[in-house]
């Protein structure tokens, strides 16, 4: 089981082998729960959505006719259950632009250098990511975070590729305005 | 070049998906174009500081489906909807044939006679009591319908005398409200006339007093 690609797993799991999709679920699992805990920020949520989105998996896999594109498939529902959750949860899951740096930069005990000294640059990074668009921030997500090509993430989303560049070069930059904001570029973002 | 174009190039140039050539023409432009460069430079550092840091979170709890588990209890459980079944239609069967047997021995008897359907344990009963006729039910239908067209009259009558006298009570109310706001208005209007009426008539006092004073002037230079 361990040499088999996707590809193969998915054709045994069209064929009833539960086996088959543990190994897959095993594969993707933790792939899915970070695209998700990019999307939403907390574990809880990530957790739900992965389990989701496995259940999902293992319901539709019959429907899938291209089991080479697998990772398109398995991203795409992830991504539609993340927009679903947002919808649900009346877009209380996503912070508005800017709040969240606001908010960091007025707390009395806010130091930069000692953030960054302990090793919290994730977690600034995290709370930027939720700042973003949904659209912006999965592009994000999947280019910074899995490592996808734009080719592959335009598949995902089903956009045009430059679309899929633009989104990129946007949330990029806003990105970039929110941590130059936090005052940490001084010492991480030196290109110099 | 347009700016979009540019950015896309950007892109492809920082996530590495560019060929050589098209590698060495974006260095090209940046090195022409100083904002371009600025800008190139900012997102790269920005893309630096996305690489230091990873997304993980908590550990997973390992998510499978367990096949022999999952049969078992499947099994299991058309098992017993199978045998739940069949219960039923035991049951159904059981109670059944218990009726009859309950009906033979006690002699029930059920049957039709002139008067209508009887059933009796033991011998067939006499009947007791006589239907009513045809004419009799139309005749109370009758008299039903007369009492309901004389109750719902009294009602509306009722009803209307209840509405005619409140109508009566607050037409009341709204001109003794009315009559006492004109008296009001008029002792205002009274009180106005006769303070100026006082006005006018010490006026006319000061007035003339003033025109006295000019006469005496004029008359003794």
């Amino acid at each position: 089981m361990e040499e088999m690609d996707d590809a193969s797993l998915v054709k045994r799991v069209q064929l009833g082998d539960i086996m088959a999709f543990n190994e897959l679920a095993n594969r993707w699992q933790s792939k899915i729960h970070r695209f998700s805990y990019g999307f939403f920020g907390n574990s809880d949520d990530a957790g739900e959505i992965t389990q989701k989105t496995l259940i999902r998996v293992y319901k539709k896999a019959g429907e899938l006719e291209e089991p080479g594109k697998f990772s398109s498939w398995i991203y795409r529902i992830a991504n539609n259950l993340c927009l679903d959750e947002l919808k649900r949860a009346g877009r209380r899951k996503s912070s508005p632009l800017g709040s969240w740096s606001e908010q960091i930069a007025e707390s009395e005990n806010y130091i930069p250098s000692r953030q960054l000294e302990s090793k919290e640059l994730g977690v600034i990074i995290q709370n930027a990511l939720l700042t973003l668009p949904d659209d912006q921030r999965v592009v994000i997500i999947l280019k910074e975070f899995e490592g996808m090509k734009f080719r592959e993430i335009a598949e995902i989303l089903d956009e045009p590729e430059n679309t899929i560049k633009s989104r990129m070069y946007y949330g990029l930059r806003s990105l970039r305005k929110i941590l130059t904001k936090q005052n940490i570029q001084p010492e991480y973002l030196n290109y110099d | 070049m347009t700016e979009q174009e540019k950015h896309n190039r950007m892109m492809d140039y920082l996530y590495d998906e560019m060929s050589d050539t098209e590698k060495r023409e974006f260095e090209e432009l940046v090195e022409a174009d100083p904002k371009l460069k600025k800008e190139f430079e900012e997102l790269q550092a920005t893309r630096k500081v996305m690489g230091t840091v990873s997304l993980d979170s908590d550990e997973l709890k390992p998510f499978s489906l367990r096949p022999d588990r999952n049969t078992a209890s499947e099994n299991t459980f058309k098992g017993s909807a199978k045998l739940y079944r069949l219960m039923k239609v035991g049951m159904a069967a059981a109670i059944l044939l218990a009726g009859m047997m309950a009906l033979a021995l006690s002699g029930v008897q059920f049957g039709k006679t002139s008067d209508g359907f009887y059933l009796a344990i033991g011998n067939q009963p006499e009947p007791v009591q006589q239907g009513i006729s045809e004419e009799e039910v139309m005749n109370l239908l009758t008299r039903i319908q007369q009492e309901n067209t004389l109750v719902m009259a009294a009602l509306a009558e009722q009803t209307q005398q209840q509405q005619t006298a409140q109508l009566e009570e607050a037409l009341n109310l709204l001109t003794a409200y009315y009559d006492q706001r004109r008296q009001q208005d008029l002792l205002l209007i009274a009180e106005g006339l006769t303070q100026l009426e006082e006005d006018t008539y010490y006026r006319f006092l000061q007035t003339d007093e003033t025109l006295g004073d000019i006469i005496y002037a004029l008359s003794n230079p």
